[in-house]
């Protein structure tokens, strides 16, 4: 027998799992072999340790923290499993991540919303009191009034800040021509 | 009571009977978690997912294998879920016998000296085994399994796990002779 084919048996022959035949051809090797005893006693080793593998116990108290989740679960009544629980808990704080950038992506458009209408409402109807004021018999504003009144107002602020004799509502008449 | 009247009950209704179901196999459970996944929490959080898997699986146990092949099974499913998600290469990959909390702790000064040596070498060498290789080792040595059970909770014909025994032992031995050489040496 070549060592090769002995080294593929020894642990067979270490556990005594070989038949006669081969276990013999094994032995009369190993008498023989300078190299092969060594190996032998490598796998005499190995079994032993394997063999003096002990039973690990679990943790104090782990049957009773199994139990508290088992209630747990059954409580909710949607068993979830403790590494599902860490992915609902992922879960969820994605989404109320996704929520909360949403409620703010909203507020923050209400907000600016809000902001432009003001900027366009609030000077516009000051020119209208300012336009109504100065002139008391001007008719309730229509759509098309409002434009032209707002222009004729913007020419007189344009004008009087800069001292010159044309109106906006002009301008804009003379562009539309 | 036979674990297939408790599961019985337990379907009935009887939620605490479960917990001896736990206590009979907690050691079993927790040790083949604790030997391929490492650490003792990363165990208990494995052994636990096992029991609460079992658990809710309880109503589709069929009985074709007995329960425990059946909950070794689902560990084994839990543990490899669980290398997926965090092994790391070059990450210690098991804890032969790490734990202290053994069956036995009545044993000789001299005797656990030899033991803990032994022990440190073959866990050493099994930690450069490959998953598929240590894990028969594993529930061949450690958790006392048969061929049969192994293949059934592996779910791998009887034939792979001789040829894996036979190739993890004989890696192991390899192992063992690189490092006696290197401590000759």
């Amino acid at each position: 027998m070549r060592c090769a084919r002995v080294d593929s048996l020894l642990d067979r022959y270490v556990d005594g799992t070989l038949n006669r035949a081969a276990a013999s051809a094994v032995s009369k090797h190993l008498e023989s072999c300078p190299r092969c005893p060594g190996r032998l006693a490598v796998a005499r080793r190995l079994a032993a340790a394997l063999a003096s593998g002990q039973e690990a116990a679990a943790p104090p108290g782990f049957a009773r923290r199994v139990m508290d989740e088992v209630y747990r679960q059954a409580l909710r009544g949607t068993p979830v499993s403790t590494a599902d629980q860490g992915m609902e808990r992922d879960a969820r704080e994605r989404e109320g991540r996704r929520a909360g950038f949403y409620r703010r992506l909203g507020y923050t458009f209400m907000v600016s919303a809000g902001i432009l209408a003001v900027s366009l409402l609030i000077p516009h109807a000051s020119y209208l009191t300012l336009i109504r004021g100065q002139h008391p018999g001007l008719e309730p504003a229509t759509g098309s009034s409002v434009v032209q009144n707002v222009l004729v107002g913007a020419g007189r602020i344009v004008r009087g800040t800069l001292g010159e004799g044309g109106s906006a509502s002009e301008i804009h008449e003379g562009g539309a021509r | 009571m036979t674990d297939e009247q408790i599961i019985g009950r337990v379907r009935g209704g009887e939620t605490r009977l479960f917990e001896e179901l736990v206590r009979r196999y907690q050691g079993q459970v927790y040790g083949m978690a604790a030997r391929l996944v490492g650490g003792r929490g990363d165990a208990e959080d494995v052994a636990q997912e096992a029991f609460l898997k079992a658990f809710r699986g309880l109503e589709g146990f069929k009985g074709d294998a007995k329960f425990s092949t059946w909950l070794y099974r689902i560990t084994w499913n839990v543990c490899t879920d669980w290398l997926r998600r965090n092994r790391k290469p070059g990450r210690r990959s098991s804890s032969i016998d790490e734990t202290p909390e053994v069956a036995d702790s009545r044993v000789d000064v001299a005797g656990s000296l030899v033991e803990s040596e032994r022990r440190e070498e073959i866990r050493r060498a099994l930690d450069g085994l490959p998953d598929k290789y240590r894990s028969v080792v594993t529930l061949m040595y450690f958790q006392k399994m048969s061929y049969d059970q192994i293949s059934a909770v592996l779910g791998l014909p009887l034939k792979t796990i001789e040829t894996r025994l036979y190739r993890a032992r004989r890696m192991l031995r390899e192992a063992l002779s690189t490092m006696d050489e290197r401590s000759r040496g």
